[in-house]
């Protein structure tokens, strides 16, 4: 404070008001025992005489006036003192408050860290994705080919730079031990659309992205983990993939991107894409490739989409092979691209936040209104001296605010270990949840929701209490009996407003519970007990194609050799895991137009592979170690395939040509087997198209080795780095896993999303049950006299049971009535999160109903027992 | 609850008659609190009982907009007492509340005497 004379001032004043009012008692007191009186009474009768002498001071010392902040501070003092008068009440209030707001700043810090805080690059808005549009049915995100990416930087305008990327996996050896790193391969203008240069070294530059350039840089934590922090790291160089690579940059500290894929080790150019005798930049057909571009200054988001637009549907007419159905590119914010899949359910969990905050309002208004009662005398007499209905409102408010304040407080602490619990349950594939955490933002957003909470619980209880009609409250003596019946009308409406959110809550909890459990009730294809998997990455230098399979073949009798393995295999891409590859194929003697080529998920495997998964083989057979280069080509095919491209005919014996674009390798493949199908994308997927082929007739240098233990799946999950290193110790092993991990982490957001709003529900539950049970109860105690009177004339037990049961239930009911009325509405924003569930199940909202139905009679329950147990003659005599 | 009701006056005080009774009583001497409510109902034979609730509010609002000022002093009973007296600004102010008490009354009796003459505007 910068005036401590005037707070002296104050204090000076508090004493002197304390003396006046002693020395006015110590009067009346000597007048009395001059008059007679015996000292004991006297004493007694002049304090009787000047009546309660706090209020008495606290009304004078509203006469003081003083600036706005001393008016504030007195009302916060008085506010205090009333508070700490009523420990219980306070309590509940700060913790029902604590609750609401504590949820809600722990949901906020996520949604701030994860949605809204920009991109940490300049100029953060103009950096936006673009993507191919599927215009053959529904509008999906497409992943786009170089050569579209080279005609859309090469026609465009309204970017100031455009530049490519795709997530890589590579083997660093020359270390203790090979290691796989994640990076991501990028055309040279990469760090020129997030304008963020390395903190050594340089960019790249074009000359990077021409065949034959070896260069990398490095992620600062990469820098820091693997080399030490070397400062002499710029031009030395290191082993990937078997091949020297020149370091030309460290990245700054905490620089990441892409946001929503593994965080990248390291950034290579895209001249290793350039190479080979069909390089991916000239092959049209292969879209794998991520694009990103700065909107240049003063161009709309609109314009760019406009303009991109155009130039994709010309490419769909110039290469109608490819490009025939990517006849528009979308251009949307980067960082809306990346949290798009977590967007709805955050906002869910945002919302039903809200809801429990105004739950947790319509609680604190209904206290304050109970007790309002207690104190209308108080309020009264502070009218009677003068004190506006203004005035009594602003006490009235900054006791509201002091109570919002506390729970803010308290709510903040709930929210530290509330961000924490919800980092811990979160599923890794929420981008950027690293930045969450309680900072500036979220203190301010805290505070912001505190007071608005004040607003919100306190105004109707403040313009309800200070319109109180002061003389019928002074003539009642403070019983206050008929405002009480005007108040409890209000609270009956405020309790039927919470048990309508608490019911739109639980609606919401309920198909979020049921969809989860449709999701978990899918069968993926394959039995995911006891398989452990792992994946290895052969380096292609040391490993020409012949060398690949040999090794693969190795290495899956090695780990069949261990005790234990009952079965094992290897295959890429795992399903369920990150990578997928979708290949387009012909029908012998079914031609289509090239742009209408089916396509199916394909995967090269060795031989074992569905009896190692529990894939069954529903008819043919499966691969043999016979099938290999100079054999006849072969392929397997899920019963989808079969079904969708063989109606009515048996597809075995059939011939199919799959369009194998990387290594050029096209041949025709006779349809050896037909194997179940298999979730390989989400469990939520329809079954799809897929094939397999043996890995000896078409080898791949990435795999992944699955294998069926009778066991403990830990000793191999230990051994697994060994046996490969046993047959070469430049060959990484990473992603040492249980199936079954890869089937939780595929249920993990569900779940989460599940969890969080069941608990959200379940506090809004509680606070509804306390809600209605204090307005019973105190519908109960403002009836006392009708219903011993009612007791007196004959009523049973039972009637007066039936009676406060049935008020309980109609204002339970009606509240249960208008939420699932207004859940029929909003339900419907839950749409893309829900699983063979409709967002209006008449099953689960008939569940949401029962269950609030069925705590508002537990609630009622107690009030109801209490009043068939009023003992009729001190109920009366208590009157 | 057992509660007194101390709060009602034999007769109720019009709002803003308090603030005209403690300055006519402070008008030929200062005066503390208590001796202006003893002052008040002794004159009144004990017909108007301020309430402290009222009178230390009245004081302080008086003394905020300085119609009264105080001193605390020691009584004849070696008690320290916090004394009011009337400012010069005070007595303006009790000469026109006087006169507007003694306007209303004469209006108030000419109504209660039959309304015989019409009100003036």
């Amino acid at each position: 404070m910068k005036k401590p004379g005037r707070l002296f001032g104050r204090n000076r004043r508090e004493r002197e008001l304390d003396d006046e009012i002693a020395s006015h008692l110590a009067m009346a007191e000597r007048d009395r025992i001059d008059a007679g009186e015996r000292p004991e009474s006297a004493r007694a009768a002049a304090e009787r005489e000047i009546g309660n002498v706090a209020i008495v001071k606290e009304v004078t010392r509203e006469q003081w006036g003083g600036a706005w902040l001393e008016q504030l501070g007195r009302d916060a003092r008085y506010g205090l003192r009333l508070l700490r008068r009523s420990p219980g009440f306070t309590a509940v209030a700060v913790a029902a408050l604590a609750l609401g707001i504590g949820a809600n700043a722990a949901i906020f810090s996520v949604v701030d860290g994860v949605l809204l805080r920009p991109l940490p690059f300049p100029e953060p808005d103009r950096i936006v994705a673009v993507e191919p549009l599927s215009t053959q049915s529904v509008r999906v995100p497409l992943s786009a080919s170089y050569p579209d990416f080279f005609d859309w930087k090469a026609q465009s305008h309204s970017f100031t730079a455009m530049a490519s990327r795709r997530g890589i996996g590579m083997t660093m050896t020359g270390g203790s031990e090979a290691a796989h790193l994640a990076g991501q391969l990028v055309s040279s203008d990469f760090f020129t659309v997030l304008q963020t240069a390395p903190a050594l070294g340089r960019a790249f530059v074009a000359a990077d992205d021409r065949p034959g350039a070896r260069v990398v840089i490095l992620s600062h934590e990469l820098w820091q983990t693997r080399f030490g922090s070397d400062p002499g790291i710029l031009g030395r160089s290191i082993t990937l993939e078997g091949r020297p690579h020149t370091v030309v940059g460290v990245m700054p500290r905490g620089f990441q991107f892409p946001l929503d894929e593994r965080n990248a080790e390291f950034w290579t150019s895209l001249a290793m894409d350039t190479e080979g005798e069909k390089p991916w930049t000239s092959n049209r057909g292969l879209t794998a490739m991520n694009v990103i571009a700065r909107l240049r200054p003063g161009v709309s988001q609109e314009s760019a989409q406009a303009e991109m637009n155009a130039i994709a549907a010309n490419l769909a007419r110039q290469y109608p092979d490819d490009d025939r159905y990517r006849a528009e590119a979308r251009v949307i914010p980067e960082l809306r691209r990346a949290v798009g899949n977590v967007r709805t359910p955050l906002l869910v969990l945002l919302g039903a936040v809200g809801c429990v905050l105004l739950i947790a309002c319509a609680n604190v208004a209904n206290l304050l209104l109970a007790r309002a009662t207690t104190r209308h005398r108080e309020l009264a007499i502070r009218a009677a001296i003068g004190a506006g209905r203004r005035r009594v409102a602003r006490q009235l408010m900054t006791e509201s605010l002091i109570l919002s304040l506390l729970g803010g407080a308290a709510g903040l602490g709930l929210a530290l270990f509330g961000t924490r619990a919800l980092l811990r349950l979160a599923s890794s594939n929420i981008p950027r949840l690293g930045q969450v955490g309680l900072d500036a933002r979220v203190f301010a957003f805290t505070l912001g929701i505190s007071l608005l909470t004040a607003v919100l619980f306190g105004v109707a209880p403040a313009m309800r209490l200070s319109r109180t009609d002061l003389t019928e409250s002074l003539k009642e003596g403070g019983r206050g009996s008929e405002g009480g019946v005007s108040h409890n009308r209000f609270r009956a409406a405020l309790v039927v407003a919470e048990t309508a959110i608490a019911a739109v809550l639980l609606a919401g909890a309920g198909l979020l519970i049921a969809s989860l459990r449709h999701l978990e009730g899918v069968h993926p294809g394959f039995s995911p007990r006891d398989v452990v998997t792992f994946d290895t990455s052969l380096p292609e230098t040391a490993y020409p194609e012949d060398k690949q399979s040999r090794f693969y073949d190795d290495l899956v009798s090695s780990v069949r050799a261990r005790g234990g393995v009952r079965s094992a295999a290897a295959i890429f891409p795992l399903p369920l895991g990150d990578s997928h590859v979708g290949i387009t194929f012909t029908i012998e003697g079914k031609p289509v137009p090239k742009s209408d080529e089916p396509a199916a998920a394909f995967r090269q495997v060795t031989p074992g592979y569905f009896t190692t998964m529990g894939i069954p083989i529903l008819s043919g057979r499966d691969f043999t170690p016979r099938d290999e280069k100079s054999a006849p080509p072969v392929v397997i095919v899920n019963r989808a395939l079969a079904a969708r491209y063989f109606p009515g005919e048996n597809a075995l014996g059939k011939r199919i040509h799959p369009g194998i674009a990387r290594d050029g390798e096209s041949v025709t493949r006779e349809i050896v087997g037909i194997v179940g199908d298999v979730k390989h994308r989400a469990l939520d997927e329809e079954d799809s198209p897929e094939f397999y082929v043996p890995h000896r007739q078409l080898s791949i240098a990435d795999m992944t080795v699955v294998a069926r233990i009778d066991g403990d799946p830990k000793i191999l999950q230990r051994d697994a780095r060994a046996i490969v290193a046993s047959l070469d110790r430049d060959v990484p092993v990473f992603h040492v896993r249980t199936l079954d991990e890869y089937l939780v982490a595929s249920v993990a957001q569900p779940r989460f999303n599940a969890l969080l709003l069941s608990v959200f529900a379940g506090v809004a539950l509680v606070l509804t049950a306390v809600g209605l049970y204090g307005v019973l109860a105190y519908a109960v105690s403002l009836r006392t006299r009708e219903i011993v009177i009612r007791m007196a004339l004959g009523a049973r037990q039972n009637d007066i049971l039936r009676m406060v049961v049935r008020r309980g239930l109609v204002l339970a009911l009606s509240g249960v009535g208008i939420g699932l009325l207004v859940a029929l509405l909003v339900t419907r924003l839950l749409r893309s999160m829900l699983f063979q569930v409709a967002p209006t199940d008449p099953l689960t909202f008939a569940g949401a109903g029962l269950l609030l139905a069925a705590v508002a009679l537990a609630a009622s329950w107690f009030p109801a027992h209490r009043a068939t147990r009023l003992n009729p003659m001190e109920a009366l005599r208590g009157e | 609850m057992l509660e007194r009701t101390p709060y009602q006056n034999p007769i109720e005080l019009l709002q803003g008659t308090l603030d005209l009774l403690i300055l006519q009583t402070l008008r030929w001497a200062p005066q503390h609190g208590y001796g202006i409510a003893a002052a008040i109902r002794a004159s009144s034979r004990d017909a108007l009982q301020v309430d402290t609730g009222s009178l230390y509010p009245a004081l302080h609002r008086l003394e905020r907009e300085k119609s009264v000022a105080s001193e605390w002093k020691v009584s004849e009973n070696k008690q320290r007492v916090k004394v009011y007296r009337l400012t010069a600004h005070g007595r303006r102010r009790l000469t026109e509340e006087r006169s507007r008490w003694e306007r209303l009354i004469e209006a108030m009796s000419g109504v209660l005497a039959g309304g015989e003459r019409e009100a003036e505007a």
